[in-house]
């Protein structure tokens, strides 16, 4: 039994992890990174804090002075609420409830084996510009920045490395201040490093320091911060190994004062160490990883037989797993024909396949940021086995899944679930893809 | 205010006419572009520059070439300076800070054609061909360097 995965996202990982648990033989296509690249660090299970959140925040910006604060919502009414407006959802697709989704979050977390932590009270947490988003999850490295909802939550310190000037604290604390948080700023004065226009830079300057050096820093942090949480840009270390060994310099392993990184905006090292990780788990879990793309495929009476990658080797599968993900890793075109890449699936509307050339509803123009269009919820459209369909509403390809961001009916941004559907479908098409062959669904 | 402006609307539309009777269009080209575009900083584009330029404009700052480019292990000034975003930015919608990156695009001259940072890119921007433009000495006009203003 042999299951291609072609993607190596979270979707995929999670589908490649799932297959060779139960020990097939797995061979991952990882071309390259989509959108689990620029993850921030949050991870987003249950739908949003309201309808729909203000795109301010998404975009990590706001207009207001007097900033949006998510209301605590309990998460299972968050999800009924994202059910009755998404009534074609991945979630409902594959018939899952709210209990079901979170088992199989936590299932996926000890497969993958990611530093991520899920917040079991309703929770939210700053990002690098000092705006609040709700929280599911998050990476480990943000832990200790986790504000409950309900109740009263700690003070922050929120500090600025000099090398990096694009993170003010001043504006993050102002920002958390107009959101009812007592925040203050510091800065952590860094004469002799380079200046650094981005994050990836800013956290090699960090990863070279002598240990003895950043013990320095600690103390000043542990000094100025007291009894209060500790706020910095997400810039310790470019990997999760190194920000492990900054943070030991700078908290003398945990002894020092809570220190927590923000969630980031874009140009995301949450992301960075995110893909690195499931990468990690890939080669752990004894999975074949393909550097490369796939550029054709050949099927016979409805079953696809192989893949051919770019650099020229053929894989035979029994079973198939598509998890390119959205228009950014190259899943499906931006512009008509609207059609999946590889294998020409159409995308599905709200449970109908949208014509590919319809030049009306192509037309990515709304009069607000702030409108839900309906675009951006298109997808490959699957039935409740994750299998795609096609433009019949039948079956594509008997020995095909699909998982994660490629799947139709959730809007990326706006459903605040993005991250919870990579994962739990991923885990899903893994799992169905190996079964399916073992018990055929008629 | 409205009536002057279509005074004026009017008295240039009497001077383009004008124009067109008695043949006084100056002739263009790359000289007169840069004479009328210094102040902003605009540069000309070759024809295949232009033909790339879309492939840049796809940018979404992701930040992945930086991340797996080898020269950040270099020197720490340079570690510090060089930025793929701005270089990738400078080309973005406003072409008049390309300015800004000629250091960036210096220090990216020096590269060994790894290629890593076009590999991991999501959005297959030719990063290399972008530093080889962006870095390019700009065209002079009367002896005076255009990055001088």
């Amino acid at each position: 039994m042999r299951v291609v995965v072609i993607g190596s996202g979270v979707a995929g990982t999670m589908a490649a992890l799932a297959a060779r648990k139960t020990g097939a033989e797995v061979i991952a296509v990882a071309g390259r990174p989509g959108a689990s690249a620029q993850w921030s660090g949050v991870v987003e299970l249950f739908g949003p804090s309201n309808e729909p959140p203000p795109i301010e925040n998404l975009l990590g910006r706001s207009r207001q002075p007097e900033a949006h604060r998510p209301p605590g919502i309990a998460p299972g009414d968050r999800f009924e609420r994202l059910m009755d407006r998404r009534r074609f959802h991945p979630y409902a697709r594959v018939g899952l409830g709210f209990e079901a989704v979170a088992g199989h979050f936590q299932e996926a977390l000890e497969l993958a084996d990611l530093e991520i932590v899920a917040s079991l009270s309703p929770a939210c947490l700053a990002n690098a510009h000092g705006l609040l988003r709700l929280a599911d999850g998050c990476a480990s490295s943000l832990r200790p920045g986790l504000l409950p909802l309900a109740g009263s939550t700690r003070d922050l310190t929120v500090w600025g490395f000099s090398h990096y000037p694009a993170f003010d604290p001043e504006v993050v604390a102002n920002q958390l201040q107009h959101q009812g948080l007592a925040a203050e700023a510091r800065w952590i004065d860094l004469p002799d490093a380079p200046l650094c226009q981005s994050v990836a830079t800013a956290a090699t300057v960090l990863e070279g320091m002598a240990a003895d050096r950043l013990e320095e820093i600690g103390r000043s942090i542990a000094e100025g911060t007291g009894e209060r949480v500790a706020l910095v840009p997400p810039i310790l270390g470019r990997t999760m190994r190194s920000h492990r060994s900054i943070r030991d310099g700078l908290t003398q392993k945990g002894e020092r004062a809570d220190l927590a990184e923000l969630a980031s905006v874009h140009n995301s090292l949450h992301g960075f160490r995110l893909i690195w990780e499931l990468q990690a788990a890939l080669e752990a879990a004894g999975v074949a990883v393909r550097q490369a793309s796939v550029q054709a495929f050949s099927a016979n009476d409805r079953r696809i037989a192989s893949v051919t990658l770019d650099s020229g080797e053929r894989l035979t599968g029994d079973a198939f797993v598509l998890a390119t993900g959205r228009a950014m890793a190259g899943g499906f075109q931006r512009s008509e024909p609207f059609t999946e890449t590889l294998f020409g699936l159409p995308l599905y509307l709200d449970g109908m396949p949208l014509d590919p050339l319809q030049r009306d509803s192509a037309t990515l123009v709304s009069r607000s940021l702030v409108d839900d269009h309906p675009l951006f919820r298109v997808g490959v459209g699957v039935n409740q086995r994750l299998q795609p369909l096609d433009v019949d509403l039948g079956v594509a390809f008997d020995n095909l899944f699909s998982a994660g961001g490629l799947l139709a009916g959730t809007h990326f941004a706006l459903d605040g679930s993005a991250f919870g559907v990579a994962l739990v479908t991923g885990l899903l098409a893994g799992r169905t893809a190996v079964e399916a062959e073992v018990t055929p669904w008629v | 205010m409205g009536l002057r402006s279509f005074f004026l609307l009017g008295f240039q539309f009497f001077l383009h006419l004008l124009r067109r009777i008695f043949f006084l269009y100056r002739p263009g080209g790359v000289a007169r572009f840069l004479e009328n575009y210094r102040e902003d900083h605009l540069f000309p584009f070759e024809v295949s520059d232009r033909e790339l330029l879309p492939l840049w404009q796809r940018c979404t700052a992701c930040g992945l070439c930086e991340a797996v480019c080898p020269l950040k292990e270099g020197s720490p000034i340079e570690q510090g300076r060089l930025s793929y975003l701005v270089l990738a930015s400078s080309l973005w919608r406003d072409t008049s800070i390309r300015r800004w990156a000629a250091k960036d695009a210096e220090i990216l001259a020096s590269c060994s054609d790894c290629d890593r940072c076009e590999q991991i890119c999501p959005e297959r921007i030719p990063l290399r061909a972008l530093a080889r433009l962006v870095g390019s000495p700009p065209p002079a006009v009367g002896g005076q360097s255009l990055s001088e203003g």
